[in-house]
């Protein structure tokens, strides 16, 4: 686990460690800096050297806060110094591969503590309520006080938005100082996200096209569209964000805006306002501009150091493990998410093999001729039903989709009994 | 985007059989999977390849040629015999197993010794990396081989990345595409393309280079990748458009505001992109929707956008409503490529709306532009062959699935129990390699980019297979 602060000191150091590394003078350092690889190309890295192999060099070295392992190859390297009192460098048997997680430092006093929660996928699979509420215990236990809500989702289903809506605003804003981060929110991620009241956009962020419909793209209407716009009219109150923005999202109304002197925004449903957002006959996505400007979204941030000084905490730590591939550290109530949605994509991918393979089963099962045949069969159709019926209780929703329900797994288990009792 | 299989259906193929045979699938040299790296814990009797990208290899060399390693690599109990290139190897570190090969026979030059990064030029100046992404969006152009070039990329730590664009802008029979023709849907390749430079670049290498796009052709899906970056220049007969049939895409499915719904939610990933690189969002809205009217004006060497028609002789036409008759581009317009439905940037187009930095014909023109013509290094990467080599697999892969396709058909499950179960272990043998091709090209596959006409998807194989072993069950000697 490591930390990031965004104090004015550290700001300066990261861009100075930055410049240092593009102009190639000034060493990228670690704290206890012991070790230094002197680069043919007069660039210095400083850290700690954890790994050495025919002439090749792994050394850790901390940049803008984030702890790395930095690679050279022998061709690269000038020279090597080692400070006189490092501990001998392991070796190759014995040191730790250099992309392995790092930990994070504990708590510093007085400092506020962020975790990074991404929310992608299809809201309702993979984008769902229920690992969210069961990361609240992980991020109080990891001491989190501002919970960032990273978006990147195309929407989903209408039916799980109000537990989505209902986590975020009744037990994760009375614990945390709760932010949204958005990278892509469209339809349901965006009705998700809009219970929020602190939006912030990536530079490419988009927000909008909140349009329900079904099949063939046959839009809601009547009754049922009316409830969903009254739905969002109440999560637009939640989120402080003025309800003709979000109408606009949904259906085809115009919406346009009148910057006051005092900076402060009406919104409209026609066109009546100085800027038209949303011409009549259209549906209202925002890019990163359009929310910025009409003072939808609070910023513009593209990583967590940009973000985090938008936030305006003097230093924030970043709660996490630094893991390759990710530009943020992961905390366990992120690595909670990635798994869940790990697990529901398998299910998704695999439940109509292992339910084609059931039916095999079964259908041998059935023919054969001697008990020993069926019952290894029956066998290999128990083993494809114990797996559904697992992916199903992890992931409730999939019975949504299948029509398949707890009765449903029971039947089956009764017709494996008469099988094998045959 | 037409294909033939749905987007994120055969992203996870986990059940054991596919595991086994993702682990069989040759792997080639660059990229082994994370399961293979080690924790550099060398075993007596094993041996260890550490990579130049400070990979670790654990398992035993079965084989080796003056250019490649046969390696048998163990994961758990499944052993995969995988081939590595020498140059991409640092050092290979030998057990104390008897059987261990020797090193290179004598007169054999060992490539190990060539294999420091090669510069050209001034060796203290600015490394300058060169990568040419050619071919098709989203088969030769694909997440795969851009991170392979830029992992080669990483080890030589460029100051710039010059990426340049030059993608295949044809139809499936080899002709030239016009102008007009258009793909808005392949946006999503082009997000997945993004952030390997954008989020995983400075990740990865701890830096970030300066990254210049140089476009020669950006059509379609391609032509989305540029505006993510803020310093484009063009070829003189540079292009960027080809996305210009987003409100046609559902034709007259369902209701209007659905529709108008998708178009937003695509043109907002679009606008998105456009303010990514510091693009005015609405160039990349008169290159997508055809109703869209767009003009500018020259106004102290900067362009105005105007949304609206042009009103004098100093106001430009970019595009006007091609959904109104008296606007509908004429067929000997779109014929020469001067349609005005929507917009195809052009050099002097992108030069005057701000989107070029500049017009270059040559490598040399564009240092020039940059100011790195006096002093830089040209690092000669392994950028080209890394390209080549990608599309050349893929190529080789639809001939390999076709290949074993007929193979398929032609076993027969017939004779003594002995010859009916050598058949089906054979079916079996078969289906799994057309798996291992599928996973392997997975990215290119999910797209309907490979010529895979009535080749079952690999959950459907995993069936198939689970079929035939409850036949080889059910048989009697």
């Amino acid at each position: 686990m490591h930390r990031i602060r965004t104090s004015f000191v550290a700001r300066l150091a990261a861009v100075a460690l930055l410049a240092g590394a593009w102009l190639g003078f000034g060493p990228l350092q670690a704290a206890d800096a012991a070790d230094r690889v002197v680069l043919k190309d007069g660039r210095v890295f400083e850290g700690e050297i954890v790994r050495e192999a025919a002439g090749a060099v792994w050394i850790k070295v901390t940049v803008s806060g984030i702890e790395r392992t930095e690679f050279f190859g022998p061709a690269d390297i000038a020279s090597v110094e080692r400070s006189p009192d490092a501990p001998a460098v392991a070796s190759t048997e014995a040191a730790r591969a250099p992309d392995a997680p790092a930990k994070s430092s504990p708590r510093t006093p007085g400092v506020k503590r962020a975790a990074v929660l991404t929310l992608e996928g299809m809201v309702g699979t993979q984008f769902s309520h229920k690992p969210l509420k069961e990361a609240i215990p992980m991020l109080e236990e990891e001491g989190v006080d501002v919970v960032v809500f990273k978006i990147n989702s195309g929407g989903g289903l209408l039916y799980e938005l109000s537990f989505l809506q209902d986590v975020i605003h009744d037990e994760y804003k009375p614990k945390f100082h709760v932010v949204a981060w958005i990278e892509s929110a469209i339809s349901a991620a965006a009705m998700t996200a809009h219970v929020i009241e602190e939006i912030y956009f990536m530079p490419q962020g988009n927000y909008g096209a909140c349009t329900g419909y079904s099949g063939a793209l046959v839009a809601m209407k009547d009754r049922g569209l009316e409830e969903v716009l009254y739905m969002m009219e109440k999560v637009s109150a939640k989120g402080q964000h003025h309800p003709a923005i979000m109408r606009s999202m949904q259906i085809d109304d115009p919406l346009s805006c009148t910057i006051k002197p005092n900076g402060d925004v009406e919104w409209y449903n026609t066109e009546e306002g100085d800027f038209l957002v949303n011409p009549a006959g259209r549906i209202l996505t925002f890019d990163a501009g359009q929310a910025i400007r009409f003072k939808f979204a609070k910023g513009q941030a593209a990583t967590i150091e940009e973000l985090g000084r938008q936030l305006g905490y003097a230093e924030l730590e970043w709660v996490g493990e630094t893991v390759p591939g990710v530009p943020f550290p992961v905390s366990k109530a992120e690595k909670h998410q990635r798994e869940w949605r790990k697990s529901m994509g398998e299910a998704e991918s695999n439940l109509q093999s292992n339910f084609a393979k059931y039916q095999i089963s079964i259908a041998n099962a059935q023919a054969a001729q001697d008990d020993r045949e069926r019952g290894a069969f029956v066998g290999k159709a128990a083993r494809e039903l114990a797996i559904m019926e697992a992916a199903f209780k992890k992931h409730p929703i999939l019975g949504l989709f299948t029509g398949i329900d707890e009765q449903w797994f029971e039947d089956q288990k009764e017709l494996l009994r008469r099988l094998r009792r045959r | 985007m037409g294909s033939a299989r749905a987007r994120g259906w055969v992203v996870s193929v986990l059940s054991a059989v596919v595991a086994a045979a993702a682990i069989l699938s040759p792997i080639p040299a660059g990229e082994a999977s994370a399961g293979m790296v080690q924790d550099g814990t060398a075993t007596r009797g094993k041996d260890v390849l550490i990579f130049k990208d400070g990979r670790i290899v654990e398992g035993r060399v079965l084989e080796e040629t003056a250019t490649e390693i046969r390696f048998e690599v163990k994961v758990g109990t499944i052993a995969a015999p995988t081939v590595y290139r020498k140059a991409d190897i640092l050092e290979v570190q030998r057990g104390a197993a008897t059987d261990a090969p020797a090193s290179p026979a004598p007169g054999v030059r060992d490539e190990r010794r060539d294999a420091s990064p090669r510069v050209t030029g001034d060796p203290g100046a600015p490394g300058i990396y060169v990568m040419e992404m050619t071919g098709r969006i989203g088969r030769d152009i694909s997440v795969t081989p851009i991170r392979n070039v830029l992992e080669d990329a990483r080890q030589h730590k460029p100051d710039v990345l010059i990426v340049v664009i030059d993608n295949a802008w044809q139809f499936g029979d080899g002709r030239d595409a016009p102008d007009d023709a258009a793909s808005f849907g392949q946006i999503f390749i082009a997000e997945d393309i993004e952030p390997i430079f954008t989020q995983e670049i400075p990740q990865k290498w701890g830096y970030s280079p300066r990254i210049i796009i140089w476009v020669k052709k950006a059509m379609g899906g391609a032509c989305f990748i540029p505006f993510n970056f803020p310093e484009i220049y063009f070829h003189p007969d540079g292009k960027m458009g080809g996305i210009g049939n987003l409100i046609f895409q559902y034709g007259n499915t369902g209701d209007e505001m659905v529709r108008e719904k998708l178009f937003s939610a695509g043109m907002g990933h679009a606008r998105g992109m456009a303010n990514h690189g510091g693009y005015d969002p609405r160039i990349v809205t008169a290159m997508a929707r055809t109703d869209y009217v767009l003009s500018y004006r020259m106004v102290g060497g900067r362009a105005e956008l105007l949304e609206r028609l042009p009103e004098g002789p100093n106001e430009f036409l970019l595009t006007n409503d091609g959904t109104k008759d008296e606007f509908k581009d004429t067929i000997q317009a779109l014929a020469r490529g001067e349609g005005k439905n929507t917009l195809t940037l052009n050099a002097k187009v992108a030069r005057d709306l701000g989107v070029s930095k500049g017009t270059v014909s040559n490598l040399d023109e564009l240092l020039f532009e940059l100011q790195l013509h006096r002093r830089h290094n040209l690092i000669e990467g392994r950028a080209k062959q890394i390209w080549e080599r990608w599309g050349k697999d893929i190529t080789e892969g639809d001939r390999e699935i076709r290949r074993l396709m007929q193979e398929f058909g032609r076993i027969q499950v017939q004779g003594d129990y002995n010859q009916r179960s050598a058949a089906r272990a054979q079916q079996i043998r078969t289906l799994q390699r057309i798996q291992q091709i599928l996973k392997r090209f997975e990215e290119v596959a999910s797209l309907g980019l490979m010529e895979l006409e009535g080749v079952p998807s690999p959950q459907e194989i995993d069936v198939i297979i689970e079929q035939i072993r409850q036949e080889q069950m059910k048989d009697k000697r």
